[in-house]
Parts: structure tokens; C-alpha cells; sequence
């Protein structure tokens, strides 16, 4: 298990809004941040990423992929198979979660988040 | 975090405009799914970033637009003029509650009523708002009632892939027969987490307030493994909890709740009818058989209760959310967009400073290749040659970089023109056109405020009353057109209506009544078009809700002017008005003429220069008043000593005009002039450098630059020594003009 102090944390989102506040947040607690600006903006930034994140936190409606498409590619990736990914979405429609789940989405979070549950929920998948 | 905030309502400023685009692509008619997905995706993102920030106003609104729009977007609503008609409105509001939550400008609260009633009248969800409609329940309630200290409440739901628990998330909701039965026990963990049975409560309550209206869970606490006092051990878990949900709560929905806490704690669904028990407030609780403390489940129902009331407000968000119906066939879509990058404004600034850096360091080298011996001579020559073509590369390069089209002020207009027919009664179509013409950052923005002024000055003054048009046999809805294009290394965009045209007899009369000019001049027509520039000339009889703000078309045209832009009219009486706007690509770099005055050496822009030629003394006829006028090829225009005129020298030209050096330039309203200088050297680019941020405005002179030789020079006013010239002959330049054409 990565220790807290060099959790590499992957940010997929095409909100600037919310990927400053994931930043804040999350380079607050120690965290090292690499961000994607949307889903194939994201997974070439994971593909590139040296060494590569603990965790992936993912948007779902974004332009160009969505957050279902970049969980589906990202299992498909044979290094990735077990990297813990994270939804944090404003949705939280039982259908879309469910989605989530079947594409292979560890966790769920609903905006707005505060950063100790972002923190908490990272710390939680990546124990 | 000011600085997400900013960056938030930069976003919000994208986004809207993005929604502007998407409208207008669906109101003309194209009705593609990516175009409605962006459009969903903006309110979407904005309500998403504004709940993050508590901007509850907006939330809210944002929220019903976007339930809206989710009809829309799933098919149940049509594309049709009307309903897009109301969401060109709620984005016109969306757009005000950004700015209020911006600025802190109150917004008209009877316009955004206004636009969610009929937001809602097209979901069919007005009125009464459901429970689990958060938003609409807490409207008013929140800001007075709601106090969310004692609660300590943490409103983020989180919600993780159960890990004890054996659900089948995938399949079919199941049909709900029975109330849906809860117990849980905590383990110590889950208050060594800090977590509290509350927050299991809170979910729960939350989750049956979601799943019917009204609906309350009936929560009983079992008491009996509470030891007595002395044998208490704080920290451990003592209690458990039997909860009775309404029949309406998915096992999924409510399984979801302990999701995050399914290692922490034991806990149990069953429905009711399932294991045949009876959905009454205290049954015996099932896996610790006990008695339950009498007093434990009537607390726990009120706590619970109050909790759930108490805490909707701030939970608002996911739990409205929730209640937007899902997306049909959310299939990803891929918008082929292109590949961009973001990059600070001001690291592109510093980029344009460094190639300007290198055009003054290239002039030098240039200046330096004069002298020297003439072996090298050839090859230095050579090298600046080709590397004075290669900075015109990069400077390009770095243009293009700082280059935005004009799309967004453009599609700024659509609202401009909307709220002035909603102003004046009028029906008024905007077409844009070449809203992709790219033109430097900074101009971009400084073109709105003229633009937004001319854009209601059409549709007050230009477009006729419906009455009118139809008499005139023309359609009753009155068109405008704004368009933009690149023409030989400047921009023209044209403003054209199909109104009624300047009428010139009228516009004559208000300007001779307000002494702009003499009683007796005789003008052309182009003349009498251009008066309505005139400082204080105002056509409008009745200071109509448009007019009459305090900026007249002087000003626009002053904007236009300082931007390094000219402006054109051109009139057809019963036909329309077309405006034509001019202006550099950037205002970094302009192409100058290298001339020497009163032994100083200063640029004239080249785009004011018509010629250059050297004259005779017989071209030159003296004025009564001591100045002179020249003559061109039959073309009479004032002779502008330039040293003189600029305070360097007292000397007359006409001492010595035979074989003077004169450039003829010209304005934007094509008055011309002729300035004597003694020399003209070079022709080159120049960097602007503005001397009003560092000095003063000084007359006659727009900027300053750095010549190849390292010395300072300065940048002249061309417009700005013309309009003085004439003013120079007679305060009323029309009639002077006039007068010289005669």
C-alpha cells in the first residue's frame, strides 16, 4: 500500500472549477496531482503518467469521452485492471451508478464534496 | 480559493457561451444530439461548480433549467421556436445570476421567477414541488430556518461498492411490496472512524424522503446491551438500531447508505412481509432479541425526523440530482474537437514582449549592417534577410496563439439585440456570419462595448415600427446582420439592417439645430451619415428606454478610433444602414513609416498613409487665415506643417515648399490631409509601447516604440492632426470640409 505522503492521484474532469478545487483539496493532504482535462485527455495523461497514479478520480458527463467510457478503457488496460477509480459526479441516479459498478467504478462520490470525504474515500480505496 | 472562484466564473463565461451557440444551433433548426448533450453539459457544469461554492441562488435556477433541458435532451420535449424561445430567456437569466453571484448586482427576481415558471411549465414539474425536489422544497426556508450548526452535519453522501454486502446492484429493481425493515449494530470501529449511527440515520431518512414524498422512517433504538453505569466503557458500541423505511425504498437505495460503513457495522434488509413481520413503529428487534427501552424508538423517530428535515437543505444538490430523470441512451458521444491546450494570458504577453524584443534587436542589427566593411557586408545582409523573415514567422506564430475568433462577443449580441426588441416592441433577427474570424485577444474584448451600442442603436433607430415595415411592403420582422472578415491584414466587421436608412434631411436639421453645423453649409451626403458621430448628436426625439443611456454614437466611435480602427457608414434610404468597422489584428505591432520632423525622428502608421509625393510651391494656396491649403490632382485638403504643428519648430513650411516632402493621410471618414516632413527614412515594423501608462497622453501622438538604434520614438496620431487641422481653419469641420470640396 502507498503510504498518504506519495498517493499519486489521476483527476479526470473538464470542469477547471472543479479539477482547482480537487487540486487544492488533494494537494492539502499530501497528495501528488495529475490531471486530465477530459476522458481521452485523461486516459492519455494515465498512459504517459510516470509512475503511473494510486487512484483515478473520474468525472462522468464530460465532452469527448465520458466518465463510463474512461472506466470501461481504463479496465481494459491490463496494468490498470486493479486501479481503484473513484466517480465524483453532481449525479447520483441509481441507473447511472449502477453503470458505474457494471464498468468498473470502485467508488462514488456526489458533488459537491468536502475535502476530508475526498481524502477519506481515497484513503479508503487505497488501503 | 478566490482563485477556483475566478476560475469558476471564467467557466461559467464558456459555458454560457457555449449554451448561446447551442441554442442558436438548435433554433436554426439543427437539432443534433451532441448539440443538445453541450447544452445540457453547460447549465449541467455551471449548477455542478455553483454548488461547490453554495451559490444557492444559482443552483437552484440552474437546477430547473437543467431538469428542462434533460427533457430535451431525452426526447420528450421538441426543439420547437417556443420552447427554445424559453431557454434563450432562462440562459439570459442564468446569465444575470452568474453576474449577481460575480459582482454581488441584485438580479431582476421577477424576470428569473418569470423564467422558472415556464422552465417548469415545460417539465410539467411546477408548482407542487415533490419532497424529493430539494431545491424548489427549501426555496425560501433555507437562508431564514435553517441552522445547520448543532447538526454538525457533513453534507457529502458517499457511497462505495459494498464489500459485505451481497446485493444485485445490476438487476431489476424488484416490484416494492412491503415496508423495507433495516437493523444495523454498529461495531466500535465505526466511532473510532469518527462516524456516528446519526449519519446512518440521516441516510436513511434521506433515502425515504427521496423515495415518496413526505415519507419518514420509524427508527427504534435497542438499548439492551447497554451495561449499567459502572461497567460502561466509553468508546464502545453498545446499541443497535431497527428502522422501518416506506415501502417505496429500493433495497439498493438503502443499501447504498451503508455502503460506505459495511465493514463498520452488522446490518439486515428484509421487507416486511418477507419473514411475515408487521411494519408497526416497535416491533421486537430481531438479532438481539431484547427488551427495547420504551422511550428509545418515539426519540429516535423525532430525532430522525428532524434530522431528515433539518439537514435536506444543504444536501439539496445530490439529493435534486437524484430526481433528474436518467439521461435515455446516454451513448458517449465523441464531438470531434480540436486538440488545445490552456495557457496563461500572460506567459503569451511575455512571449509577444520577447518578439518584440526581437524586432527592435533585428532593426539594430540591420542598422548596424550599413556600416562595416563590404566583404562581410554582403553576408550579414544576407543572414538579417532571412532571419527578419523568420521573426516575422514567429511574430505571426505568436499572434495566432493570442488570435480568439469573435464568435463569443458575437454571440454576446444575440442577447443585445433580444432585450432591445423586447424594449421597443420590435421583431428583430440577428444573423451572424464569419464568427470564426480570429483577431487579437485584447481587441476581442474592447469590441463588445461598441459593438453592443451600435447592435441597439439599429434596433432603436434603424429598424422600423412593424407598421412602418409592412407599409413599405417589407416583412414585418426586421433583420440585422453582423459579420466579420479578414481584409488585406485588418478586420471589417459590418453591421448591416434592412430599416429604414439614415434619414439625412432630419439628420441635417438636428445637427444644424444643435450647432454642429452652419445653417448654410452644404454637405454631402456621406457627410450628413458621418454627423451622427458628432459629440452630442442624438437623432431621438423621445429619449427612448435604449437611448439615452449617456453614450452616443460619439463614443463608439471614439472606442473605435483609440483601437486604431476606422468606421464607415453607408445609407439607402428605405433600404438600411450598414456600419463598417475596420480594425488592426493586433495592437501590438503595427507597420510604420519612419519619418523625420523638426529633426526628430516618429512613425506614421501606415495604414493612414494614402501617398507620399514631394510638391510645388504653386500646389500650395494660403487661406485668408494665414494656413494653407494644398491641392492633389484637383483634391483641396489642409497642409499640416507637421513640426510646427507638433511644437517643434516655428517655422513655416511655406518658406521653403518647392521639392517638400508630403504624406498624404487620411481618417476614417476619409477626410484628408497633407503633413510635411523633412524626410522619409524607412518603412518597418514597429512595437507599440503605450506612453500613456507611463506618461502622459500627449496630442498628436498615440504611442511610443523603440527604433533598430536604440532610440525612443514616437508613434503619430494621424486622425487625431487631421481633426485638428481642420478644427484649425474653422471649429465646424463639416462646413469647412464642405466648403474645400465645393
Amino acid at each position: 500500500m502507498a503510504s498518504r505522503q506519495n498517493l499519486r492521484v489521476l483527476t479526470i474532469d473538464d470542469s477547471r472549477t472543479m479539477q482547482g478545487m480537487l487540486r487544492k483539496a488533494l494537494e492539502e493532504a499530501g497528495c501528488d496531482v495529475i490531471q486530465g482535462a477530459d476522458g481521452v485527455d485523461g486516459l492519455d495523461v494515465l498512459r504517459g503518467a510516470d509512475p503511473p497514479p494510486n487512484v483515478v478520480i473520474t468525472d462522468i458527463n464530460m465532452p469527448r469521452m465520458d466518465g463510463f467510457e474512461v472506466i470501461e478503457t481504463i479496465r481494459t488496460m491490463n496494468q490498470f485492471k486493479h486501479l481503484p477509480i473513484i466517480v465524483l459526479t453532481t449525479e447520483s441516479d441509481p441507473e447511472k451508478k449502477a453503470r458505474a459498478r457494471t464498468a468498473g467504478a470502485t467508488g462514488w462520490i456526489v458533488k459537491p464534496f468536502s475535502s476530508e470525504s475526498l481524502v477519506a474515500a481515497i484513503r479508503r480505496v487505497t488501503a | 480559493m478566490d482563485d477556483i472562484l475566478r476560475i469558476f466564473f471564467q467557466e461559467c463565461d464558456e459555458q454560457l457561451e457555449e449554451l448561446e451557440r447551442g441554442l442558436s444551433a438548435l433554433s436554426d433548426g439543427e437539432s443534433g444530439q451532441e448539440t443538445i448533450n453541450g447544452v445540457f453539459r453547460a447549465v449541467h457544469s455551471i449548477k455542478g461548480g455553483a454548488a461547490s461554492f453554495g451559490l444557492e441562488n444559482l443552483v437552484r435556477f440552474a437546477h430547473v433549467f437543467e431538469s428542462a433541458l434533460d427533457d430535451l435532451r431525452s426526447g420528450r420535449i421538441a426543439p420547437t421556436p417556443d420552447i427554445i424561445k424559453i431557454f434563450l430567456k432562462a440562459m439570459d437569466v442564468l446569465s444575470d445570476l452568474v453576474v449577481e453571484a460575480r459582482d454581488n448586482l441584485a438580479v431582476d427576481p421577477a424576470r428569473a421567477a418569470e423564467s422558472r415558471i415556464e422552465l417548469e411549465a415545460i417539465t410539467g414539474r411546477g408548482g407542487t414541488a415533490d419532497a424529493t425536489d430539494a431545491p424548489d422544497a427549501t426555496d425560501d426556508a433555507v437562508p431564514q430556518d435553517f441552522v445547520p450548526v448543532p447538526l454538525d452535519f457533513e453534507p457529502v453522501s458517499i457511497d462505495f461498492e459494498p464489500i459485505a454486502v451481497d446485493f444485485d446492484f445490476d438487476g431489476p429493481a424488484a416490484p416494492v411490496p412491503a415496508p423495507l425493515i433495516v437493523t444495523f449494530r454498529p461495531h466500535d470501529v465505526l466511532y473510532e472512524r469518527g462516524d456516528d449511527a446519526r449519519n446512518i440515520l440521516i441516510g436513511l431518512a434521506d433515502v425515504a424522503a427521496a423515495a415518496v414524498s413526505g415519507g419518514d422512517i420509524v427508527a427504534a433504538c435497542d438499548c439492551s446491551a447497554l451495561p449499567s453505569l459502572g461497567d460502561l466503557v466509553p468508546g464502545r458500541a453498545y446499541l443497535s438500531w431497527r428502522v422501518v423505511l416506506p415501502p417505496e425504498v429500493s433495497e439498493e437505495r438503502c443499501g447504498a447508505v451503508f455502503d460506505w460503513v459495511s465493514d463498520a457495522c452488522d446490518f439486515e434488509m428484509t421487507r416486511a412481509g418477507e419473514t411475515g413481520e408487521s411494519p408497526v413503529a416497535v416491533p421486537p428487534p430481531e438479532p438481539v432479541p431484547a427488551p427495547v427501552d420504551e422511550v428509545a424508538p418515539v426519540l429516535a423517530t423525532v430525532l430522525a425526523t428532524a434530522l431528515a428535515d433539518a439537514h435536506r437543505a444543504p444536501a439539496a444538490v445530490p439529493v435534486a440530482a437524484a430526481v433528474a430523470p436518467a439521461a435515455a441512451g446516454p451513448a458517449p458521444a465523441r464531438k470531434p474537437e480540436q486538440a488545445s491546450i490552456r495557457v496563461d494570458l500572460h506567459r503569451i504577453d511575455d512571449l509577444m514582449d520577447l518578439v518584440g524584443e526581437l524586432v527592435i534587436a533585428q532593426a539594430a542589427i540591420e542598422s548596424l549592417s550599413r556600416h562595416g566593411d563590404s566583404a562581410t557586408q554582403q553576408e550579414l545582409v544576407q543572414s538579417i534577410g532571412s532571419m527578419q523573415s523568420l521573426t516575422r514567422d514567429i511574430q505571426d506564430a505568436v499572434m495566432a496563439i493570442r488570435a480568439q475568433p469573435v464568435r463569443g462577443v458575437f454571440q454576446r449580441m444575440q442577447r443585445v439585440v433580444r432585450e432591445a426588441c423586447s424594449m421597443t416592441g420590435k421583431e428583430v433577427v440577428l444573423t451572424l456570419a464569419g464568427e470564426e474570424t480570429e483577431v487579437d485577444r485584447t481587441l476581442v474584448e474592447k469590441l463588445t462595448d461598441p459593438l453592443t451600442h451600435m447592435l441597439r442603436n439599429a434596433v432603436d433607430h434603424g429598424i422600423e415600427k412593424k407598421e412602418d415595415r409592412i407599409a413599405a411592403g417589407k416583412p414585418a420582422e426586421g433583420h440585422i446582420r453582423l459579420s466579420a472578415e479578414h481584409r488585406s491584414g485588418r478586420i471589417l466587421i459590418t453591421i448591416r439592417d434592412d430599416g429604414g436608412g439614415i434619414d439625412r434631411a432630419r439628420v441635417l436639421e438636428t445637427a444644424i439645430r444643435r450647432n454642429i453645423v452652419a445653417p448654410d453649409a452644404v454637405l454631402t451626403d456621406d457627410e450628413i451619415n458621418n454627423l451622427i458621430f458628432a459629440p452630442g448628436f442624438s437623432t431621438a426625439e423621445a429619449v427612448s428606454d435604449l437611448s439615452g443611456r449617456g453614450v452616443g454614437m460619439d463614443v463608439v466611435k471614439q472606442a473605435i478610433l483609440s483601437l486604431g480602427g476606422r468606421v464607415a457608414i453607408h445609407s439607402v434610404p428605405g433600404k438600411g444602414t450598414t456600419f463598417s468597422l475596420s480594425l488592426p489584428l493586433t495592437l501590438a505591432i503595427l507597420d510604420g513609416m519612419v519619418i523625420v520632423a523638426g529633426g526628430s525622428t516618429m512613425i506614421v502608421p501606415i495604414s493612414a498613409v494614402i501617398e507620399t509625393m514631394m510638391i510645388k510651391r504653386r500646389d500650395i494656396y494660403a487661406l485668408p487665415d494665414g494656413s494653407n491649403v494644398i491641392s492633389i490632382r484637383g483634391d483641396c485638403m489642409p497642409l499640416i506643417p507637421l513640426a510646427a504643428a507638433l511644437g517643434l519648430s516655428d517655422s513655416s513650411p511655406a518658406g521653403s515648399p518647392d521639392d517638400a516632402i508630403i504624406l498624404v493621410v487620411e481618417n476614417e471618414s476619409g477626410a484628408r490631409a497633407a503633413l510635411v516632413v523633412e524626410e522619409i527614412r524607412d518603412q518597418t515594423q514597429v512595437v507599440i509601447k503605450s506612453i500613456e501608462n507611463n506618461y502622459r497622453q500627449i496630442f498628436g501622438v498615440s504611442a511610443a516604440t523603440i527604433l533598430g538604434d536604440g532610440s525612443v520614438s514616437l508613434i503619430l496620431d494621424a486622425p487625431a492632426l487631421i481633426a485638428s487641422a481642420v478644427g484649425h481653419l474653422d471649429n465646424k469641420p463639416a462646413r469647412i470640409r464642405a466648403g474645400l470640396a465645393a
